[in-house]
This record gives C-alpha cells, sequence and structure tokens, in this order.
C-alpha cells in the first residue's frame, strides 16, 4: 500500500490503514523516543502520545516530503514540548577547561547500538536533547535553540557538555570491559 | 553550515539515525484504545453541543414568546367602535413620504353599509387593488382575448370550465363585503400581566451521597479500598439566580452556581506498639497501638449554570414554588489524592489534566455535563420588594465524575435546604 493510500485511510479512520502506518514506523519512532527519554517506559509514552498526534493530525500531511520525515517531525516534537520547559534551568553552565575529545575511533566502532541508547539516556535531559537534534537529528544551533526557546550559547554549551559526559562514559566502559 | 566533524557524533549518528527498536505489542492496544475513546468523547460532545443549543433555542424561543405574550396591549391594537364621534387622524408630515395615503380608495362608493358605520380610516388605506371594477373587466377581457388567440392551449380547456364572466362579478362582491374588522366593536380589557423580575442570592450546606463502582469485576477490590479509606466532610453551594415569573406564576430562572463537594482521605502507612517500661524494666500499663496514617482533603469543585422552570403560587405573604431544570457545567476541578489503581499502598494524586510532571494519566473528566435540578421553595415577603426564601433541593448528575477508561465510576447526588434573599426589581 502506498503512503498516500496510507494516508487517505488514515483520514477514513480506517484501522487497518492506521495499523499499517504504526506497523511501518513504529519500531524507528521508538529508536527515536528512546534517543530522547529517560528510559523505556518513557519513550514507550512518548511513542502512544506521538502517534495519537499523528492520527489527529494526519490530514495536515501535504506529499511533499515522505510520511517518514513527517512522523519523525512530530515525534520529536512530542519530545521536546515534554522537554521544553524544565530542562535547562539547571545545567546551562560553563564549559570545564581542558575539555578534550582525543578517543580513538575503534573505541566508537566498537560499541553496540543499545550500549549507545544507554549512554544517552544517562545524560541530563538538557544534555540529551540537545545532543540528540544536533549530532543526530542534524539541527543547528541557531535552530535548536529556536525549537527550546534557549540561546545560542546555551545550545552549544549543552552540547560540549553532553560529548564530554558520553566520552568519559565511553571510557568507563572501556575500563569495565577491560 | 559547514560543521567540524566530530567523532562522537559521527559515531552515535552512523548508528541510531537509522536503528529501530522493536515495539512492544500492546502499543498498539493503547493508541487503538485512546483513538476510540476519543472518538466517542468527540462525537458525544457534538452530541452534547447540540442538545445544549436545541435546549437554549427553546428556552430563547419560550421566554421571547412568553414576554411578548405579557406585554400590555395598546389602544392602536384594538378595534375602534364603529361610529367613534373622533375620527383617526391623518398622519402629519409630507404626504409625498407616505405610501400609505397616497392612492386613496373608493370602497366608500360601492360600500352599502350604513354611513354611520363608515369610518374615515377607510378612506386612508390603500387599496391594492386599484380600482376593483376596472381591474375585473380587464381581467376579463385578458382572458378572453388569450383563449381566442390560443384556443389549444390545455389552459384553455381548464379556463372554460370556470365561469370566467363571473370571476369579475366574485370579485366585486368580495370588495363589497363590510371589512369584518371594522364591525368589531369590543373593547380592550386592560389587565397588569406584566411579570415580575428576582434576583436571588443563595446559599446551601448539602449534604452528598458518593457511589463508586467498579467497571469490571477486576476492580472491585480497589473501588472497596476506595470506600474505606475515603470519607464525606462538609459540601456547601452558593449561587446567584435570576427569576422572571409570570402573573400566573410561572417562572424562569438562570443563573450561576459553585459547589464545592469536600473528603477525607486516609490512608494507614504504619502500625507502631508503644511500650513504656519502668525504671526496673516493667511494662507500665498496656502497650499503645499507634497507627500512622497519610491524611489529605480531598476537593471537588464545579461552576454550574442552572437553567429552570417552576411554577409559583402566592399565598398573602408568603409563596410556594417548585422548580425543576439542569444545572449545565462549565467548569469541574477535582483535587487531592487518592489510592492509586495500580498499587493499593500507595496514594496518588488526581486530577482532571494530564499530570506529565508524575506521568500519572487523568481519572475526572474535564466537564461533568447536565445534572438535574429539584427543588420545592417556600418564600415570605419581608417588604414589597424582598423575600427570604427557604428551598430543599436535590442535584444529581448521571455522570461520572470519573473518565470513561477510568476504573471506577464515581457517582454524586447531592441534597441541601437552600437559603437565600429575593429582590423583586422592574425591567
Amino acid at each position: 500500500m502506498s503512503e498516500l493510500d496510507l494516508v487517505k485511510g488514515c483520514l477514513r479512520e480506517d484501522q487497518h490503514c492506521q495499523a499499517e502506518v504504526f506497523r511501518r514506523y513504529a519500531g524507528k519512532m521508538l529508536a527515536v523516543c528512546l534517543r530522547y527519554a529517560r528510559h523505556r517506559m518513557e519513550a514507550e509514552d512518548l511513542l502512544q502520545d506521538a502517534f495519537i498526534k499523528i492520527f489527529d493530525h494526519i490530514g495536515q500531511f501535504e506529499s511533499k516530503g515522505s510520511l517518514e520525515g513527517w512522523v519523525r517531525r512530530i515525534v520529536v516534537n512530542t519530545a521536546l514540548k515534554k522537554y521544553r520547559q524544565k530542562s535547562f534551568k539547571d545545567e546551562a553552565i560553563g564549559i570545564d577547561e581542558g575539555f578534550d575529545l582525543s578517543l580513538e575511533p575503534s573505541i566508537y566502532a566498537d560499541l553496540h547500538e543499545e550500549e549507545l541508547l544507554n549512554l544517552i539516556a544517562q545524560l541530563p535531559d538538557g544534555y540529551r536533547v540537545v545532543f540528540n537534534l544536533y549530532a543526530i537529528e542534524g539541527y543547528s544551533h541557531h535552530e535548536i535553540a529556536d525549537m527550546l526557546d534557549i540561546e545560542e550559547s546555551t545550545s552549544r554549551t549543552q552540547l560540549l557538555k553532553a560529548r564530554k559526559l558520553l566520552q568519559q562514559r565511553i571510557i568507563d566502559l572501556q575500563k569495565i570491559a577491560v | 553550515m559547514n560543521r567540524r566533524p566530530n567523532p562522537i557524533d559521527d559515531a552515535f549518528r552512523s548508528k541510531l539515525a537509522h536503528y529501530a527498536a522493536d515495539p512492544p505489542t500492546h502499543l498498539w492496544e493503547g493508541i487503538a484504545r485512546q483513538r476510540n475513546l476519543r472518538r466517542i468523547l468527540y462525537s458525544r460532545r457534538r452530541e452534547r453541543t447540540l442538545l445544549a443549543a436545541a435546549l437554549l433555542l427553546f428556552v430563547y424561543a419560550s421566554v421571547l414568546t412568553w414576554y411578548l405574550q405579557q406585554i400590555p396591549p395598546t389602544l392602536s391594537h384594538f378595534p375602534v367602535a364603529a361610529g367613534a364621534s373622533a375620527p383617526l387622524q391623518k398622519p402629519t408630515g409630507n404626504p409625498s413620504n407616505s405610501t400609505a395615503i397616497a392612492n386613496p380608495v373608493t370602497i366608500n362608493s360601492t360600500s352599502n353599509k350604513s354611513a354611520n358605520q363608515k369610518l374615515q380610516v377607510v378612506d386612508q388605506l390603500p387599496n391594492p387593488l386599484g380600482s376593483v371594477e376596472s381591474l375585473t373587466v380587464q381581467l376579463a377581457e385578458t382572458l378572453e382575448n388569450w383563449s381566442e388567440e390560443n384556443p389549444f392551449h390545455p389552459s384553455v380547456t381548464a379556463l372554460s370550465a370556470l365561469q370566467v364572466s363571473a370571476l369579475p362579478l366574485a370579485l366585486q362582491q368580495l370588495t363589497q363585503e363590510p371589512p369584518v374588522f371594522f364591525d368589531q366593536s369590543k373593547c380592550a380589557a386592560f389587565t397588569d400581566h406584566k411579570p415580575r423580575f428576582f434576583f436571588d442570592v443563595l446559599a446551601s450546606p448539602d449534604v452528598t451521597f458518593r457511589r463508586i463502582q467498579p467497571r469490571t469485576k477486576d476492580d472491585k477490590t480497589y473501588a472497596d479500598s476506595r470506600r474505606k479509606t475515603e470519607e464525606g466532610r462538609y459540601n456547601y453551594s452558593v449561587g446567584l439566580r435570576f427569576s422572571a415569573v409570570s402573573k400566573g406564576g410561572l417562572a424562569f430562572r438562570a443563573g450561576v452556581n459553585y459547589s464545592e463537594i469536600n473528603e477525607r482521605f486516609e490512608l494507614p502507612t504504619n502500625t507502631r506498639i508503644v511500650i513504656t517500661y519502668d525504671p526496673d524494666g516493667n511494662i507500665i500499663g498496656s502497650p499503645d497501638t499507634i497507627v500512622e496514617k497519610f491524611v489529605t482533603n480531598n476537593r471537588y469543585q464545579t461552576l454550574d449554570l442552572p437553567v429552570m422552570l417552576g411554577y409559583e403560587i402566592a399565598l398573602k405573604k408568603w409563596t410556594l414554588a417548585l422548580n425543576g431544570g439542569a444545572y449545565i457545567n462549565v467548569h469541574f476541578k477535582p483535587k487531592g489524592e487518592f489510592l492509586s489503581p495500580y498499587d493499593a499502598n500507595r496514594p496518588v494524586t488526581f486530577s482532571n489534566t494530564e499530570d506529565t510532571e508524575n506521568q500519572q494519566p487523568p481519572a475526572f473528566r474535564e466537564n461533568l455535563g447536565v445534572g438535574w435540578y429539584g427543588s420545592l421553595g417556600v418564600q415570605y415577603r419581608l417588604s414589597p420588594r424582598l423575600q427570604v426564601l427557604l428551598e430543599p433541593h436535590v442535584r444529581a448528575y448521571p455522570h461520572s465524575f470519573t473518565r470513561d477508561d477510568f476504573v471506577t465510576q464515581q457517582k454524586y447526588l447531592t441534597a441541601g435546604v437552600t437559603v437565600g434573599l429575593r429582590h423583586q426589581f422592574a425591567l
């Protein structure tokens, strides 16, 4: 069934089409939610809220881009709405001196997806959101500042702090493995 | 904008950008259930809106009709006795602006009524037909000419069945009939049909009867626990009410009402046994058992718009009233804590909005819909414009306060005695 047929079916409140949309995109979108949420249950709640919004507003989907891209935007926005207000007040702190990113690239290659997700989940809310938006979704600091209603400098700071924490935890993981 | 490559970003992006996790099967069931619930609520909301609109329209139409019937009649609404000595005056002003008197008619010349039964006002009325005699003659001629020119037209056959020549005569007879309106010589009966208007200030201590019922058999234990851990406290309602009462005693009332239901939630959390010893190590008295409890006061606030009809019987200084109607809920705010439906030993904060902070789904409805109200009232007139009233009443909300997807239904019936002051005023 084509994307257009699925959208039309969802507009008719056809449950088979809604189930098909869920089946096609739920896995990828759950992975997106896992990156933004603190734990799996929260991610599942986010995904559920996002899909309810998707079916509520599917009439607003314009066939200019892919349905997957539109679905992903809704999922990310749902996650952002949850963390937008409360995540940044206590986390906008300065960059530590001596911040070093020199780690062997092979170290990252050895990490599995679940391990990476766990590392992200352990980040404070603000760090996690900014890191996701910048490093994985590909938004600029200017866009992130607009989306989260924060200063660009805050976004940069959060990203650097997130990277440093991730680096530290990856090193810790390596130590444990050794 | 060019980005500087970053090994951490690259590592996470390459592995997670297109990563897919396995969604649990219950997730789709939850989405489908919520979607169905929303559909049901949406359709019910639409039904409720239509019902409310119809009700308001009906009330508005009823009040308007009733009010118009109460307007005191003026002389111009009634016929004037034939042969009245004072002829009606011609309208003043520029006659060219008045089409009503632009074309005086000739009815008087054909009327066979006696001269003293003719009114000068007739001369001033416009004649929509112009000269009836000439018109009827013209009509008859036109019909004859047309039927000669179109002898095979189906209409001609039909017209031939009529006595066309009789038509002018019939019209002429019609115009010569005395106008029925002018022959009536009844006089208007002027009585006071004005409605009376009242403004009431009301307050009532209430007693509530709560019913908690499980939606399924599995929830029976939870419902029992709720009943055991919660008890009613004080309740009250205050309101303002506008009443319009017809001379016949029919009353329309509308206003605003605030109600509060208060309950106490007690959950034993710990039991301590206190044993007191004397210096020699002997137990003094019997051990005390102290039960530590988690206690909180729950509150349900409602704001309603009462709309009701009533009937009043006045007996000198006393007035008896019977009222019935609807309480349209416009705001509902529950606040407090009760047992968690998922963990019977843990209290949870409840609300009718989503608690994102605590991941707590809303337990209560945002709006209670329509409640029903009935009362018997007694009023005593303190002064010509001031009455004191006493009104035992019953109010019930047929819908559960909790949402349809919550494990228990929670319904309330409230009874009380309203006391108030009623001020009569004139519009």
